[in-house]
């Protein structure tokens, strides 16, 4: 809490209030809150068609919000009677496509969006190339490049002018799997380097946890939360973020004085609300240890090499997901076992409506 | 002479006849049933989303809706021209040479649409389907007539049979002293029906060859005959693209005036020129070019109609089996000396025609510096037209692709209704419309590039469009983020980008208006010659000789024009990195 605290008082390099936009009659974003702190990174998260293009398009001036306004630094770029075109917002933008002018090569793509002078002394074109490490191939056109280096042409167009905020718009889908791991730890390093802030979207859960600052999952083009990837993983707020990000574990159960009882016995809660609720704990919070006479029974092992993910029926046929780490301990397709929540849970309000039947085990 | 000829080369040159007919059919261009199983041009673009919904930006919408007007502007004149004449129009309608003038029309344009039909749909049935001995050759020769404007068609007709023509000059000796004539209806039906199948030809040869040929063969194999098979799978198939061609065909015939005119037949187009320059009263050639208008606006919607409840056929794209082969055993000889016949009396007799009187004028010591300030001056207004209409063209280009909706669907349109009109309806307009409200303009030079550009704006429409269609609204979008305005965009990014488009809008609209006849004719200053106007005027007065260099240097023109557009089908395909 306190590190977010911290953050708040830098000063806010883009944010978003209500924002709004539809097409027509298609939703496209309804409400969207976004703030991001000057220097940092943050991910917009979520499943496809969910809003997070039309986002990033609202806050570069490529669309004009229904609703909402739009505030870059200490501007109002977007808002009731005020639209500040594209061209003048100190927005960069690096476009899924990459949008590289095909008539020009390198160097002119790198220059184009410097002043007639700067682009006449060629030193910032040159500058910003050798920072994503292309300057060896600035006569070339874009189509003779390959897909990674016309990724870093892009980033390199778009840092030129220098703009405040750079807005990445799933910068690694266009990428093999092995290119996409190794870019992504050097568009960070650049985007570092370059100091902006950044907005990336993704619907890769494992590249926004890696590379954001903060993340802000969207869905049904709503945001629904925006955290630290730490938070947002071991506190969602609601059951959807739960489910969207990673393996989650849900089972009915009664809150009271901190403490909730379920199937599995009186379990520590991390916070939450008294009453009827309905927790949630990570797979791997489910310690596993092998007991004759214990109350679940393993149905289904999946062994991924760095852990694996097994699944037991509890005798009240629940399914309870547990993920292990390192090498199996002698764990077994139909073998019984004792389970144990390992911290504290988290509880929602309960969707279930009426009051859970909750049976001490043991 | 209508102006699609040559928008048919192979089975792509479908898209501008096209997408005029969903002008009228007021379709979406995907939904239009494409005579062949090929891809168009369109379906080669890959389909970007438009840069959101955002409201166009207003002064680009009044320049376009602009345009948009001008083109409907001097069509709407002419009804309110024609109709002036209050109960005078009746009286003018119902005269006995009005009747006459409207029957002479309709019998020619079917019987002109029969021949077609018919020629066309045995040359493509034999060059695609039967063992036919050099059928890539005929394939090609049948179709070249294309590149024969309909007044060069009929110069080359009047020059070989005509009284004082080719074949007469040589039969004199022989005693001949006169052959039958070919003035009215026989030549006018020859050199129109000689100069159209090549439409139909194209149209059904492009869904003969997207036939599936397992359809006929599962026919055959549950029972048919092979006539039966003819009767009951393939023709169904070739329907919609004998309906396509055989509607350009009647479309040509209704607007032709340079074969109609030459050859002394009176339909409509004649009888409107004649009843423009020798009558008092010009409300006689309004009320009939009204009628003309009417006339092409019910065959179109009518084509609508019928297309609507006709069933289209797609070939399954998939299946690249080449089709069976039809052998034609005895019928071989006779097949061969059909092609040959059509092939030498459409494209070998004017092409003999136009060397032989081009020989005779060198030999008479015919002066050839009259002819360079000619193609001068066909050059110079055909230059500014294709300028002029490129730049026109634009705004509308621009709203419709990026900012699809009502109002550039409109304006898109309306761009249309003038092309699709004939040629001399569309310049008695104006010249009704310049005498009336800018006399500084009548018979003026700007004048009749504006003509120009409001009856060929719709091929510099098309070309803008397909190219910018294939141009990613994420370049104008980068470079507006990186900081430039949307003008300077345009500039650097967009005009660039199109190059290709804009290079083919120009040779499109500049080719069409070299030899655009009918409004070069009546609107063009007094006493101003193009190579059109002097092929027109001398055949007329029977200096064939005279008219021969200008034909030689119109039939390269259309063939170049041709070409243009098959290298452009053959190219769209390997343009991948402007994507
Ligand atoms: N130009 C447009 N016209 C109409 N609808 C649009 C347009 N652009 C987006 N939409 C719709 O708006 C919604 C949100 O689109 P958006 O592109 O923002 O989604 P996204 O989260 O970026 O999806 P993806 O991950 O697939 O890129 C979708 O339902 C989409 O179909
Ligand atoms: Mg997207």
């Amino acid at each position: 809490m306190t590190d977010i605290d911290n953050n708040q008082k830098q000063r806010t390099a883009i944010e978003c209030v209500g924002l709004c936009k539809r097409y027509g009659d298609i939703p496209a974003v309804c409400g969207a809150d976004l703030s991001v702190s000057e220097g940092r990174f943050l991910a917009l998260l979520g499943p496809s068609g969910c809003g997070k293009t039309t986002v990033l398009r609202l806050i570069a001036g490529l669309e004009v919000p229904d609703r909402g306004e739009v505030r870059v630094g200490a501007q109002t770029v977007a808002g009731p009677g005020i639209n500040v075109p594209p061209e003048e917002r100190k927005v960069g933008m690096v476009f899924q496509e990459y949008a590289l002018f095909p008539h020009l090569n390198i160097e002119d793509n790198a220059a184009y969006g410097l002043s007639a002078y700067e682009r006449s002394q060629g030193k910032r074109a040159h500058e910003v190339l050798s920072l994503v490490g292309l300057e060896g191939v600035k006569d070339r056109m874009p189509h003779e490049l390959s897909g990674g280096q016309q990724q870093r042409v892009a980033l390199a167009r778009a840092l030129a002018p220098r703009p405040d905020v750079i807005l990445l718009d799933e910068p690694f889908s266009n990428l093999d799997a092995g290119m996409r791991v190794r870019l992504r730890a050097e568009v960070r390093r650049i985007l570092r380097k370059a100091q902006v802030t950044a907005v990336f979207v993704t619907h890769d859960q494992e590249e926004a946890l890696s590379l954001a600052d903060e993340i802000a999952v969207m869905i049904d083009n709503r945001i629904v939360q925006t955290d630290t990837p730490e938070r947002l993983y071991r506190r969602p707020e609601s059951h959807m973020v739960a489910t969207f990000l990673g393996d989650a574990n849900f089972l009915p159960g009664r809150a009271r004085n901190g403490a909730v009882e379920c199937e599995l016995g009186t379990l520590p809660m991390a916070q939450g609300t008294e009453g009827d609720v309905e927790i949630m704990f990570r797979p791997e919070d489910l310690v596993l240890t092998s007991d004759e006479k214990g109350p679940g029974v393993i149905i289904e092992r999946e062994y991924f090499g760095h852990d694996q993910l097994l699944r037991v029926r509890m005798d009240s046929n629940t399914i309870l997901k547990s993920r292990l780490v390192g090498c199996c301990r002698g764990l077994r397709e139909g073998e019984r076992v004792r389970v144990k929540v390992d911290s504290p849970v988290i509880a929602y309000p309960s969707p279930y409506g009426c009051p859970a039947e909750v049976s001490p085990l043991e | 002479m209508y102006r699609h000829a040559g928008f048919f080369f192979n089975d792509g040159m479908f898209i501008d006849r096209a997408d005029e007919l969903n002008f009228w059919s007021g379709k979406n261009r995907t939904d239009m049933a494409e005579p062949s199983g090929q891809h168009t041009m369109d379906r080669m673009v890959p389909p970007f989303k438009p840069g959101g919904a955002r409201r166009p930006p207003l002064p680009l919408m009044i320049l376009a809706a602009g345009i948009a007007a001008a083109t409907l502007l001097p069509m709407a004149y002419l009804a309110i021209r024609a109709l002036e004449s209050g109960f005078g129009v009746f009286e003018i309608v119902f005269r006995p040479r009005t009747l006459s003038v409207f029957l002479n029309t309709a019998i020619l344009a079917g019987t002109v649409t029969a021949g077609s039909v018919i020629i066309g749909v045995l040359i493509a049935w034999l060059t695609v389907r039967t063992d036919l001995p050099w059928r890539k050759f005929w394939a090609t020769t049948t179709c070249l007539p294309l590149v024969l404007p309909s007044y060069v068609g009929a110069f080359a007709l009047v020059g070989a049979l005509g009284p004082t023509g080719m074949v007469q000059s040589l039969l004199q000796p022989l005693g001949v002293e006169r052959l039958p004539s070919i003035y009215g209806f026989p030549g006018a039906w020859l050199a129109l029906t000689l100069f159209t199948y090549p439409y139909v030809q194209l149209s059904v040869r492009g869904a003969l060859r997207g036939l599936d040929p397992s359809l006929e063969d599962a026919a055959r194999s549950l029972g048919r005959s092979a006539p039966r098979v003819f009767r009951e799978i393939t023709l169904p198939h070739l329907r919609p693209s004998i309906h396509a061609g055989a509607l350009l065909v009647v479309l040509y015939t209704l607007s032709d005036f340079g074969a109609v005119s030459l050859l002394q037949f009176n339909s409509f187009t004649r009888a409107i020129y004649v009843q423009y320059t020798s009558a008092l009263d010009r409300s006689a050639a309004a009320v009939l070019a009204m009628m003309l208008v009417m006339l092409t606006f019910v065959i179109l919607m009518t084509e609508y109609r019928m297309r609507g409840r006709a069933l289209y056929y797609r070939s399954s794209s998939g299946s690249r089996r080449p089709p069976t082969v039809v052998p034609l055993g005895k019928w071989r000889l006779p097949a061969l000396i059909f092609v040959s016949l059509v092939s030498l009396m459409a494209l070998g007799v004017p092409l003999t025609v136009i060397v032989y009187w081009l020989f005779r004028g060198l030999m008479a010591g015919e002066q050839f510096a009259p002819h360079a300030q000619i193609a001068f001056n066909s050059l110079i207004v055909s230059g500014q037209a294709a300028v002029a209409g490129v730049m026109a063209a634009f705004p509308i280009v621009i709203l419709a692709v990026r900012h699809p909706g009502m109002v550039s669907r409109v304006c898109e349109r309306c761009t249309y209704v003038a092309h699709s009109l004939p040629g001399i309806a569309v310049a008695l307009a104006l010249v009704f419309f310049g005498a009336r409200y800018v006399p500084a303009l009548y018979q003026s030079m700007a004048m009749l590039v504006f003509a120009y550009v409001i009856l060929f704006l719709p091929l510099a429409v098309g070309s803008l469009r397909a190219s910018m269609l294939q141009l990613s609204p994420r370049l104008e979008e980068a470079g507006r983020i990186l900081g430039r305005s949307s003008g300077r965009v345009l500039w650097s990014v967009t005009f660039p980008l199109m190059r290709p488009g804009i290079l083919m809008g120009l040779a499109l609209v500049f080719l069409s208006c070299m030899k655009e006849l009918p409004a070069t004719l009546i609107l063009g200053p007094t006493g101003f010659n193009t190579l059109a106007t002097r092929i027109w005027g001398a055949t007329e007065e029977a200096f064939f000789a005279r008219a021969a260099a200008p034909a030689l240097i119109l039939v390269l023109v259309s063939a170049i024009s041709l070409w243009i557009m098959f290298a452009h089908e053959e190219g769209s395909g390997s343009r991948g990195r402007f994507r």
